[in-house]
């Protein structure tokens, strides 16, 4: 592993380096939010000062709409051409936070399973993943409780904030490589020091909020319980806490009427809805609104568990920043966990 | 001082006793530090999870529509005025529910506070117009909703029981961003709410939490055919917009709910006032703050001046 110091008026110098060889996606502030941004085309200045932002970077291998391919009306019928996909430069992420790396990998058994998602894996490919430490976890973080932390990734390089100086460690080759750069200074015992103290200090910030213990057999064991009705109550079934999850995937593929002819497109779709489900024949096995939520929480913490080896939360406390209800699913998988000792 | 939150939870203990209503809407917190979230109370030993602070934002107004049966429900004066739209609409009865107005001084709006008050909320304290944000005072109007600054019903117009000392409304003075928008030409509004347009990830909460989007069946989720597809290029989320508001122009309060549950935060008041000062001006109509009226558009006028209709 090299162990390397970035001046921290350096890094936009870097991005602009980095802006040669990749798509650079970064933190940048909009109306005083953060969002990540394609500094490509852009001249707006990269923050690092943030927690976590708005919206998770799960949008650069997995946009929101998509268009698969377009069709046309000719003379002699219809004419349909596969959508142009110019993949210029592999894209590389910045100061994306742990729990969003986290959630990639998610989204690489997700896509590359029985089905290989070219799409997905095509802007996948090559890229680069540069992850931020979490030097000041959020009062909704809690990643700890579910396996993960503020302060690791399966990143190529991770970052560590102390103040003038980033600290950065290269994970892997491509990482490394990237830490050639000139701007980077081997890092001395003083800042290793500072490194692990900033580690300890977020780690030591984090409490646990839920026992994961045998999550998915408990969850498993609360399908046909009474009390979905009463703690989804105050949902109203929008698609905030799914869009805005870094390891919601889902999505829907239809056509779109332009000019002329139409696109087929996939974009997210969320399990809040009831359109979800809606059968062809008017049925809809999740009419109810309670089995939606109920849904939400056995896809995270039941199903993926038992299908793919992950948990399908990774504790980024999104969910529960934006909800407009204040539904909070610490709140709710406590609810489900007490339930179950209750019964024994 | 008067404390609002007892009160409440005693009238709402003996309107449950009484079997005067068989649910009460109100908000509540598990735990005394965290913010307060819609709550229905079906138990006299329930109540007690009842609180009314300066942090009850949400309009409760759209649950009753959720409920059946005598409804009991907490309302600021904001609030109320959707209560009054549905019954209007005859979504509601009036002798159905039981309304519990609240004379709403403000309330505060968590993003203005630093960290979103995270760490200070608990320890944040009001007196008149100063707010006491962990040991920083801080004057109420830097920290309260927009909306709040200028309300012009802070009293309930309608309600069963009154809490808490008379509101006096409050000045108006958000005509501004209204009118630097109406003096931008068409271009420039176009690129104004384009570039808010491109950041709506069209996750319906601006509908769902809406009191007056309450259709079984909305356009905006129709499949066959997708008359508004679900694609974020931009004209489709101009028109998911133009949609969602043009079905609420006539009937839509202020109560402001469809920016606060925006994740985005678009500046979706704007359009709303726009709305409501067109609403005023083309047919002096003010929604929701009469039982009697009906709804300006579902009225027809045989002598209406405008000769298009006839
Ligand atoms: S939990 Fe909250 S964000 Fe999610 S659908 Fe319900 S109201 Fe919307
Ligand atoms: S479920 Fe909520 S906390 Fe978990 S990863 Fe998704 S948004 Fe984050
Ligand atoms: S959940 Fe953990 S990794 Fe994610 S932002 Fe919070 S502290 Fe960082
Ligand atoms: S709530 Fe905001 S982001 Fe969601 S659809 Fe409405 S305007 Fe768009
Ligand atoms: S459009 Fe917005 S402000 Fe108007 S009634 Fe609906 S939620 Fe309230």
């Amino acid at each position: 592993m090299t162990e390397k110091v970035i001046s921290r008026e350096k890094i936009q110098d870097l991005l602009k380096k980095l802006g040669e060889s990749y798509n650079v996606f970064a933190p940048v502030q909009d109306e005083g939010k953060v969002l990540f941004m394609s500094l490509e085309n852009s001249s707006r200045d990269v923050v690092l000062e943030f927690k976590n932002a708005l919206k998770p970077p799960k949008e650069v291998f997995f946009p929101q709409t998509d268009i698969l391919f377009t069709f046309m009306k000719t003379t002699d019928g219809v004419r349909s051409e596969d959508a142009q996909r110019k993949k210029s430069k592999p894209n590389l992420i910045f100061a994306i936070r742990p729990c969003d790396v986290q959630a990639l990998q998610l989204f690489d058994k997700v896509f590359s399973g029985d089905y290989q998602d070219s799409l997905y894996l095509e802007r996948r490919e090559d890229s680069i993943i540069i992850s931020m430490v979490c030097s000041e976890p959020q009062e909704t973080c809690f990643c700890t409780s579910v396996g993960g932390s503020p302060v690791t990734a399966e990143a190529d390089i991770i970052l560590t904030d102390l103040g003038d100086q980033i600290f950065a460690s290269g994970l892997t080759e491509s990482g490394e490589k990237i830490l050639e750069d000139r701007n980077f200074k081997t890092a001395t015992r003083e800042f290793m020091d500072k490194k692990k103290e900033a580690h300890s200090r977020a780690e030591g910030s984090m409490k646990e909020v839920f026992n994961m213990n045998k999550i998915s057999e408990i969850i498993g064991k609360s399908f046909e319980k009474p009390f979905w009705n009463d703690i989804s109550r105050r949902c109203i079934n929008c698609y905030t806490c799914t869009f805005l999850c870094p390891t919601c995937h889902c999505f829907d593929i239809t056509d779109v009427k332009r000019k002329g002819g139409g696109e087929r497109i996939k974009t997210w779709d969320s399990c809040m809805s009831p359109l979800f489900t809606l059968h062809a024949s008017g049925h809809n096995p999740r009419g109810e609104e309670y089995s939606r939520w109920r849904q939400r929480l056995f896809h995270k913490f039941k199903y993926l568990p038992d299908n793919l080896g992950l948990l399908g939360c990774v504790g980024c406390g999104r969910c529960l920043d934006t909800c407009p209800t204040g539904m909070d699913i610490r709140e709710i998988l406590n609810i489900v966990i007490s339930e179950d000792k209750t019964k024994e | 001082m008067i404390n609002i939150q007892d009160e409440l939870r005693a009238k709402a203990k003996e309107l449950l006793k009484k079997k005067k209503v068989n649910v009460l809407i109100g908000y509540g917190s598990l735990n005394e530090n965290d913010l307060p979230k819609p709550i229905f109370i079906r138990e006299e030993k329930d109540v007690d999870m009842l609180v009314w602070n300066p942090f009850c934002i949400n309009n409760l107004g759209k649950y009753l529509l959720k409920e059946r049966g005598k409804i009991g429900i907490v309302a600021k004066g904001c609030d109320v005025r959707s209560i009054i739209g549905l019954i209007q609409e005859h979504k509601i009865k009036r002798e159905n529910i039981v309304i519990l107005g609240i004379r709403c001084p403000g309330i505060i709006d968590i993003r203005k506070l630093p960290d979103k008050g995270n760490a200070t909320r608990l320890h944040m304290e009001r007196k008149n117009n100063v707010v006491m944000v962990g040991g920083k005072k801080m004057q109420f109007e830097e920290v309260c909703y927009d909306k709040c600054l200028t309300c012009k019903y802070p009293s309930p117009i309608e309600a069963d029981f009154r809490f808490g000392e008379e509101v006096k409304a409050r000045k108006e003075n958000e005509g501004d961003s209204v009118s630097k928008l109406e003096s931008m030409n068409i271009e420039e509004r176009l690129k104004y709410w384009d570039a808010r347009f491109e950041k709506c990830i069209r996750c319906t909460a601006c509908r769902e939490i809406c009191p007056f989007c309450y259709c079984e069946r909305c356009i905006l989720d129709e499949t066959i055919p997708a008359w508004v597809s679900r694609s974020t290029d931009l004209s489709d989320t101009r028109l998911f917009h133009m949609i969602r508001f043009l079905h609420v122009a006539g009937r839509c309060v202020d109560c402001g709910e469809c920016e606060r549950a925006c994740p985005m935060e678009l500046p979706l008041r704007k359009i709303v006032k726009m709305i409501e000062k067109d609403i005023k001006e083309m047919f002096d109509f003010e929604p929701g703050t009469s039982l009697e009226d009906i709804p300006v558009l579902a009225q027809y006028n045989i002598e209406d001046r405008e000769d298009f209709i006839r």
